[in-house]
């Protein structure tokens, strides 16, 4: 009688029906999703005409891109982007996103945050990324978290991938590797996996009502802000990649002759935004330079943290070189 | 109480150190535990063990339970110099038992544990317990302490080829050349009374432990071809005999008074298939002539013989790996010869063949199905089998449920439920020869 029983089991299981709960959405291969962004006509000119999602507080859901998203011509090169429209908050609130690394491929995710007018306020590229190991039942990821105050006006966040970026690759833990590090083992002695950067995967986004600790060592919570702000105005783009600023000039999609796509005026510029610096830095005189550290001191301390910011901002295209640095350690200390 | 003295001492440490320090603590861990039938009636009857391993395979033939939990901190960080700790304790659990498992039982300890008493049969043991420092020496790591040492297994198999686990000190990783070396000096202590089996008659009751010594040397990471590396390992073993307990042997003529012994590894590791491929070679002499026949040789170092059909000398021939078949198949394989000679030459040398694979298949992203076909031959002692040559192979199919995407074929916990039946000339002496188990049984490391 059990041998009967046992049988017919054994039948069950060898068939695999579906004793399983709902599975992760299914993405393309990247081969296929590379050459359907290829044929991909551009849905739009303007960042303002993206079709855009709602993200409210307490948002925690897995986005799929797919391959059958709205595609824009980003300076960077074409991509499916997801766009949302951020939470009205008072305090500050965080978007954590999480690319998983599925299948030997990942979704590199370059995140830009709009103001209400659409227009580039904070770019994050890809390489800032941080990389988690899988743990439990959550895979390999690129994971970021976004820290995001009143102050800042987001009002858009956009999340694409750069033609660059596609040819890049993520190295992460071989799973014996992994299995070894759990179990006290020698190290296997193989090289760890890379996963080729595809323009489709699965990102997993969550809001929480307020700042949390960034992933990894992304660093201090204000310093996160304002690389954000101000990227690497003194053109100290480091080897590992691209500064926020240049994601931001990537965004705006600045007319250029350069580019075979050419932005319309609505997305010009404010002077809140990255501006190139007129005088090198270090150039300025030791009294000035003083000066405006002095001022930005007064205005950080009165809490004027906006006028702090124009004084950094004049005072680096006057060739400042400590402006910025000045900012960041009086804002450090209000925390 | 003796049998949860491990765990408040690991619980203070992990506690002071939080005191001490921002970062986290980090839990490991290794965990099984599960029930069986059997088409017959009864509980199954299990082959292989964690101790000497299971050459047909382990998928559906684990009857124990066992839990290793570590915590390791991080407790200092500057200037380059790293110093962190880890502690691990472990429970086995024989018998698949009752819900609440004591040390001790009413009858004798031994017996309950052998009988499987389904209130006892619980054990706990400090597994480890060391601190390492990095930016000491060179770039290499020092340690001191009892630890789980480098150790290599074919994990379906529950086999660690090499395993020299226990108290020590050494420094591992120091970039020599192409490749890494690491050295270390580990113990290994035996009864006393192993010594009475000696010529003269001496008794050696009062002496104690006897405590062997072991240099471990490695050298690893040598790069072959591309996505290749070799590594050797030495490990020697010497005796370390008090004076008095020396004299003794030295004037009994004994030949097997004091040996020392030495059991060298090498290893190519490469990439294959998606995956990887492994190809050991290995040899034991003397005082290790057993290591490369039983599990975890490397560990052990016998200074004596403990009787006439342990090993002199052994070799191991191991190739394994896990690749990938296409998107939705893994297959994890082991082919395995090894032969050892005893000391008694009487004996015909013994000798295994083991060929095991487990491919798993996976239909979704948390559900896949594996089987695990094994089959072993032994030429063994005399009075096994008739002295012929005996068999036993395995097919088992499981059900699982894992994190799949987090590493297909390593992904874990897993919890499955299995079927599958033993056969051959070891499962006939059992009675249990095709007789179909069905088994539940979760596995988890973390």
């Amino acid at each position: 009688m059990l041998r009967v029983c046992v049988v017919g089991i054994l039948a069950a299981l060898a068939s695999g029906c579906s004793l399983v709960p709902a599975d992760l959405p299914k993405v393309p291969e990247r081969a296929d999703a590379i050459s359907r962004l290829e044929q991909a006509t551009p849905c739009c000119t303007a960042l303002a005409e993206l079709a855009v999602g709602e993200m409210g507080e307490g948002f925690k859901e897995i986005v799929a891109v797919q391959g059958d998203e709205q595609v824009f011509p980003f300076k960077s090169g074409k991509s499916f982007v997801e766009a949302f429209k951020l939470p009205a908050n008072r305090s500050g609130y965080a978007v954590i996103l999480e690319s998983y690394i599925l299948d030997d491929a990942v979704l590199a995710p370059n995140v830009m945050l709009l103001n209400s007018r659409f227009e580039a306020i904070q770019g994050i590229p890809a390489n800032a990324f941080v990389y988690l190991p899988a743990e439990g039942f959550m895979p390999d990821r690129l994971a970021y978290t976004l820290n995001i105050p009143p102050e800042l006006g987001a009002s858009y966040l956009v999340v694409f991938t750069t033609t660059a970026d596609l040819a890049g690759t993520t190295e992460y833990i071989h799973p014996a590797r992994a299995y070894a590090i759990a179990q006290d083992l020698a190290d296997p002695g193989i090289p760890n996996p890379l996963a080729k950067h595809s323009p489709v995967g699965l990102l997993e986004v969550k809001v929480e009502g307020t700042f949390v600790k960034p992933v990894g060592d992304q660093g201090d919570v204000v310093d996160a802000w304002l690389a954000g702000i101000w990227g690497a105005s003194t053109a100290s783009t480091a080897s590992s990649g691209r500064s926020t600023a240049e994601v931001e000039g990537i965004a705006r999609a600045v007319p250029d002759s350069s580019s075979p796509v050419i932005a319309p005026a609505a997305m010009a510029t404010t002077a809140a935004t990255v501006s190139v610096a007129s005088a090198a830095p270090g150039t300025m005189m030791a009294e000035t330079e003083a000066m405006y550290n002095q001022m930005i001191t007064q205005a950080v301390s009165g809490r004027d943290i906006d006028k702090a910011m124009k004084l950094v901002e004049e005072a680096e295209r006057a060739g400042s070189a400590t402006a910025r640095k000045t900012f960041v350690e009086e804002v450090k200390k209000l925390k | 109480m003796a049998n949860f003295k491990a765990l408040p001492i690991a619980a203070a440490v992990a506690t002071a150190l939080v005191a001490m320090s921002a970062s986290a603590v980090d839990f490991h861990g290794y965990a099984r535990a599960g029930l069986s039938t059997t088409a017959d009636g009864g509980e199954q009857t299990c082959y292989g063990s964690g101790a000497g391993g299971h050459f047909v395979g382990r998928l559906g033939d684990e009857c124990d339970t066992y839990v290793e939990l570590s915590l390791t901190q991080e407790i200092f960080n500057k200037d380059g110099k790293q110093f962190a700790i880890e502690g691990m304790w472990a429970t086995d659990i024989q018998n698949q038992g009752n819900d609440y498992q004591a040390l001790f039982s009413d009858e004798d300890r031994e017996d309950a544990r052998e009988q499987g008493e389904p209130w006892s049969g619980g054990e706990f043991a400090f597994r480890q317990f060391y601190a390492t420092g990095k930016g000491l020496v060179a770039d290499g790591t020092v340690w001191m302490g009892k630890r789980y040492y480098q150790r290599k297994d074919v994990h379906w198999l529950d086999l660690f080829y090499v395993n020299n686990s226990g108290y020590g000190a050494g420094v591992e990783g120091i970039s020599a050349g192409p490749g890494k070396f690491s050295f270390a000096w580990t113990n290994f202590d035996t009864p006393s009374r192993i010594l009475n089996n000696n010529p003269a008659g001496e008794n050696f009751d009062d002496m104690g432990t006897i405590q062997s010594n072991k240099l471990d040397v490695r050298y690893g990471g040598i790069p072959l071809w591309a996505g290749a590396t070799l590594e050797l390992i030495g490990i020697y073993g010497m005796t370390d005999h008090p004076e008095e307990i020396q004299d003794a042997i030295d004037d009994s003529g004994w030949d097997h008074g004091d040996d020392d012994g030495y059991f060298l590894t090498a290893e190519i590791s490469h990439s294959l298939l998606g995956g990887f491929n492994k190809i050991v070679l290995q040899y034991g002499a003397d005082s290790m002539g057993h290591a490369a026949w039983s599990n975890h040789g490397g560990g052990e170092t016998l200074p004596n013989p403990w009787w006439g059909g342990q090993a002199e000398e052994s070799y191991r021939i191991l190739d394994w790996g896990v690749v990938k078949l296409g998107k939705q198949v893994d297959l994890g394989y082991s082919a395995l010869y090894q032969v050892m000679s005893t000391y008694d030459t009487s004996f015909d040398d013994l000798t295994k063949l083991s060929i095991v694979v487990r491919p798993q298949f996976k239909y979704s992203d948390v559900g896949s199905v594996a089987v695990e076909v094994g089959y072993e031959q032994n030429e063994g002692y005399p009075w096994e089998y008739e002295g012929d040559s005996y068999d036993l192979s395995k097919i088992m199919v499981s059900h699982n449920w894992s994190p799949l995407a987090n590493g297909g074929f390593w992904a874990r916990p897993q919890l499955r439920v299995y079927t599958g039946a033993f056969y051959g000339d070891v499962a006939d002496a059992r009675d249990d020869e095709g007789d179909f188990r069905l088994g539940a049984q979760v596995e988890a490391w973390w």
